[in-house]
C-alpha cells in the first residue's frame, strides 16, 4: 500500500536502450530511507559502480522529491539530484528550487533514474505515463533561459532542467537552474548531462493527485506556520529589496548605493508552496545593456562572487550575473579559477602565451568575455572550464601552491575572513564535495551570543545531552555542533524543505514531526525522523568511502593558514568568537570532536560497524 | 458546467504574482481533497516573454468562493468583502 504524501513510483530511464521503467517505491523502502535525499541515495548505492567515470553512459543521474514536495507545507520546493561528480570525482547530492518535484509528482513518480547515454542530442518529456526521448538537435547550443522558454512554449505548464553550453562542452564547473530559478550542479552535474546527451528534463503537468493521510491536520499546521511568516517583521524587506536587501538589513552592510535602483528593477519570484519568495526577475530598462530581463536565485551572490572584478555600476552587475547564468558557469569556481591565473599572471608565472593573447587585467569585459570561452571552452576558456586546481596543475610552474581548495573544489566562504563557524567547517567534511550543509541561522554571522545558538540547537532537535556536550558557558563545539546541524539539512532534503533561511528559521523538529505524521500518516518522533536523516548522511559517506574518500580529503587547505592580509591587517584563522587564532592542530582536533560526535572512525573517517548497525545499515559496506 | 456564485468576482493583479502555486494546490484540495495543480479551479501559467511572469484565469467550476484569496501570500487575489447573510 502507498504512503500518503508520495507519488508511488520510480521512473526508469535508459538513454542508450531508449527503454524506460515504472516500478513501484515500496512503502518499506519510503519508511527507511525517507523521501529525495534518503532514497536518491539507497539508488545510487545499489545503482552507481563505484569506480564509474562520472561523464561515463555507466553514472546515474538519480532525480528525487520529498513527501512533502507537491503539498501546501510552505517552502516544500526542494529537488534533489544525486550523482558521480567530475569535479571532485566523488559522489554527490545538489538540492535546488523551483516547481519540478510537483510536476514530477503530478505525474506519479517520487524519483526518476537516468542511465547511459544517446547518440543525438536529446530531451526528455514526462507526462503522466507518456514518457518520451525527443530530439534535441535545434535546443543543442542555446543558453539555459533560451532553452526553458522554448520547452516553456512547448508544454507550459511544466518544468524545465536544462543545460546550457557549460554542460554540453563538460565544463567541470558548470552549474544550471532549475526553471530559470532554482540553482543546481556544484561540481559539474551539467557535464554528467551533457555526457549523456541530454540537453534538458522536461516535467509536465501530470493529472495524479498527491493525497495526504491527514488533510485538516495538515491544514491545521499549515496554517499556523502561515500565520507566523506572514507577521514577520523583515518579510517586507525581502519581498521588496530581496536577498540582497535581506543580507544588507541582517550584516548591517551598505547596499552599494544600488537599494533603490535595485528594488525598482526586480519583481519578486517564488518556488512553489513558498510565502517568503526570494527569486528575482530583474528587468532593465535604462542603462547600460538595457532593455533587458534576467532571472536569478540570489542577487547577493554576486557581491559574494565577484572576486577581484571591480563593479560600477548596478546593470553591469546584472550583466554579469545574466551571464553566468544563461551560460551555467559556477560563479564561485569562475572567481576561484579566473582570481588564480590573474595572480599568477600579474607575478609573471603566466604570459598572454598561455592565455591565447588574453591579457588577464581584472577588468569587467575581459572577464564577461572569458564567461563566455569558458562555457564554450574556447581558446583559454577551455583551461577555466577545468577549475583552479586542475588549471594549475596543467600549467606547472608551482602554480598548484597557490590554489585553495577542498577535494578540488573551490569553497563557499572562507574562514579566515568568516571565522571558523559550523559553515566553514562543514565544508571540509561534506561527502563528495565541500558544501555548507548545515543549518545556519545565527551561524552566518560572527560573534553571536551562545544563547543563540543553544536556541537553535533545541529547535533542531539536538538532544539535551548532546547540548551539554557542545556548549559551554561561552563557547561550543564547532566540529559536535556540525554534526547535528548536518542532520537537519539532511532532513529537509529527505523531506523536500528549503533550507534557505528565509523560509527554513520557520521550521522546528517539532513542527516537521507534526507535518510528517498529518501528510504519510506515520506517527513518528523527533528522534526517529533525524535517525532517517542521519542514515542518508552515512549512506552519502558510505558511497564516497567506496569511492577512496576518507580523513585524508576531509584535512584543511594549508591556505587557511596563511594569513590574506589588507593594507595593514592581516587575517589569521581565528575561532567564532575572533578571541584566538586557530592552528592546523585545532582544526583537526575539531575534526575528531565531529567524528566522534558522528560515530566514524578518528583515523580513517569511515563509519564504524557500531554506527552502521544503530542506523540498520549493517549490509551496507564501505 | 457554470458554478453557483459563492462570492463577489476575483479581481487579479497579476504582475504581483510569484508563481508559488498556492491558490492552485488550496483550490485543488478544496475541490478533490487532494493537491494538483490540474484539479485547480484557478489556472496559474507562465508567460513567455510577456510584461508579467503569470497569467491567472478561472474555470467555469470556480464559484468564487475565494479561498485562493485568503491563501494567496502575495496580493496578487482581490475580492471584495463578501456580504453577510442574515
Amino acid at each position: 500500500m502507498e504512503i500518503p504524501g508520495y507519488a508511488g513510483s520510480i521512473l526508469y530511464v535508459d538513454l542508450t536502450s531508449g527503454r524506460t521503467k515504472k516500478e513501484p517505491l515500496a512503502p518499506g523502502l519510503a519508511r527507511t530511507f525517507i523521501g529525495g535525499h534518503g532514497i536518491n541515495w539507497k539508488l545510487a548505492y545499489d545503482l552507481i559502480p563505484p569506480d564509474a567515470d562520472p561523464l561515463s553512459p555507466e553514472n546515474a543521474i538519480i532525480i528525487g522529491a520529498g513527501p512533502f514536495s507537491g503539498t501546501l507545507v510552505p517552502g516544500a520546493p526542494e529537488l534533489v539530484i544525486t550523482s558521480k561528480l567530475p569535479l571532485s570525482g566523488g559522489f554527490g547530492t545538489n538540492a535546488g528550487g523551483g516547481h519540478f518535484p510537483l510536476m514530477l509528482k503530478s505525474s506519479g513518480y517520487d524519483h526518476l533514474v537516468i542511465t547511459g547515454r544517446t547518440e543525438k542530442p536529446t530531451y526528455l518529456k514526462i507526462l503522466d505515463d507518456d514518457v518520451e526521448l525527443c530530439d534535441a538537435r535545434d535546443l543543442w547550443g542555446r543558453d539555459i533561459f533560451e532553452t526553458v522558454d522554448e520547452l516553456r512554449t512547448r508544454y507550459e505548464p511544466c518544468s524545465v532542467i536544462p543545460i546550457g553550453p557549460s554542460g554540453e562542452k563538460l565544463v567541470r564547473i558548470s552549474v544550471t537552474s532549475i526553471d530559470k530559478l532554482g540553482t543546481v550542479g556544484f561540481g559539474g552535474l551539467p557535464a554528467v548531462m551533457g555526457s549523456k546527451n541530454l540537453k534538458a528534463i522536461v516535467a509536465v503537468q501530470g493529472t495524479r493527485e498527491i493525497r495526504v493521510a491527514h488533510r485538516l491536520r495538515l491544514l491545521k499546521a499549515v496554517d499556523r506556520m502561515l500565520e507566523r511568516v506572514m507577521s514577520y517583521r523583515l518579510r517586507p524587506t525581502l519581498l521588496e529589496g530581496g536577498t540582497f536587501a535581506m543580507s544588507a538589513s541582517w550584516l548591517g552592510m551598505g547596499g552599494q548605493g544600488w537599494d533603490d535602483i535595485h528594488r525598482e528593477s526586480r519583481e519578486t519570484l517564488a518556488c512553489p508552496s513558498c510565502p517568503m519568495g526570494d527569486k528575482e526577475r530583474h528587468r532593465l530598462t535604462e542603462g547600460d545593456y538595457s532593455p533587458m530581463v534576467s532571472y536569478s536565485t540570489d542577487f547577493m551572490g554576486e557581491f559574494e562572487a565577484s572576486g577581484k572584478t571591480p563593479l560600477d555600476s548596478h546593470n553591469r552587475a546584472v550583466k554579469r550575473l545574466d551571464r553566468f547564468n544563461r551560460n551555467g558557469i559556477c560563479r564561485f569556481h569562475f572567481r576561484d579559477a579566473l582570481g588564480l591565473m590573474t595572480s599568477l599572471y600579474q607575478q609573471g608565472i603566466i604570459t598572454t602565451e598561455d592565455t591565447d593573447g588574453v591579457e588577464l587585467k581584472g577588468d569587467y569585459d575581459t572577464t564577461l568575455r572569458l564567461i563566455d570561452m569558458t562555457a564554450r571552452r574556447e581558446g583559454f576558456g577551455d583551461l577555466l572550464a577545468e577549475g583552479a586546481l586542475r588549471a594549475a596543475r596543467r600549467i606547472g610552474r608551482g602554480a598548484e601552491e597557490h590554489v585553495i581548495h577542498i577535494k578540488g573544489c573551490s569553497q563557499y566562504l572562507d574562514p579566515r575572513i568568516d571565522s571558523f563557524n559550523t559553515m566553514a567547517f562543514a565544508q571540509l567534511v561534506h561527502p563528495g564535495r565541500p558544501h555548507y550543509a548545515c543549518g545556519g541561522i545565527g551561524i552566518y554571522m560572527p560573534e553571536r551570543p551562545i544563547d543563540l545558538f543553544v536556541r537553535h540547537a533545541g529547535r533542531i532537535g539536538v538532544p539535551d545531552e548532546a547540548i551539554r556536550r557542545i556548549f559551554g558557558p561561552a563557547s561550543f563545539n564547532v566540529g559536535r555542533l556540525t554534526k547535528h546541524a548536518e542532520d537537519w539539512f539532511s532532513l529537509f532534503n529527505c523531506l523536500g524543505l528549503c533550507h534557505r533561511v528565509y523560509i527554513s528559521r520557520f521550521h522546528s523538529i517539532e513542527g516537521v514531526v507534526e507535518l510528517y505524521s498529518a501528510i504519510t500518516g506515520i506517527e513518528t518522533t523527533a528522534a526517529e525522523l533525524l535517525k532517517a536523516a542521519e542514515r542518508a548522511w552515512n549512506m552519502s559517506r558510505l558511497l564516497n568511502v567506496r569511492t577512496g574518500f576518507g580523513r585524508k580529503d576531509d584535512t584543511p587547505p594549508r591556505g587557511w593558514f596563511t594569513p590574506p592580509a589588507a593594507g595593514d591587517r592581516e587575517y589569521p584563522l581565528r575561532d567564532y568568537f575572533g578571541a584566538a587564532s586557530f592552528t592546523r592542530e585545532d582544526v583537526e582536533g575539531v575534526l575528531n570532536d565531529y567524528y566522534d560526535e558522528r560515530g566514524w572512525d578518528k583515523e580513517s573517517g569511515i563509519p564504524t560497524p557500531e554506527k552502521l548497525k544503530e542506523l540498520g545499515l549493517e549490509g551496507y559496506q564501505p | 458546467m457554470v458554478a453557483t456564485r459563492k462570492g463577489p468576482p476575483i479581481a487579479v493583479d497579476a504582475a504581483s504574482c510569484t508563481g508559488c502555486l498556492i491558490c492552485e494546490l488550496r483550490c485543488s484540495l478544496r475541490f478533490e481533497k487532494a493537491f494538483n495543480p490540474s484539479k485547480s479551479q484557478i489556472r496559474i501559467r507562465r508567460l513567455v516573454g510577456g510584461d508579467c511572469e503569470y497569467d491567472i484565469s478561472f474555470t467555469d467550476r470556480c464559484d468564487n468562493c475565494g479561498i485562493c484569496v485568503r491563501y494567496c501570500p502575495y496580493g496578487a487575489l482581490i475580492q471584495e468583502e463578501k456580504k453577510e447573510t442574515a
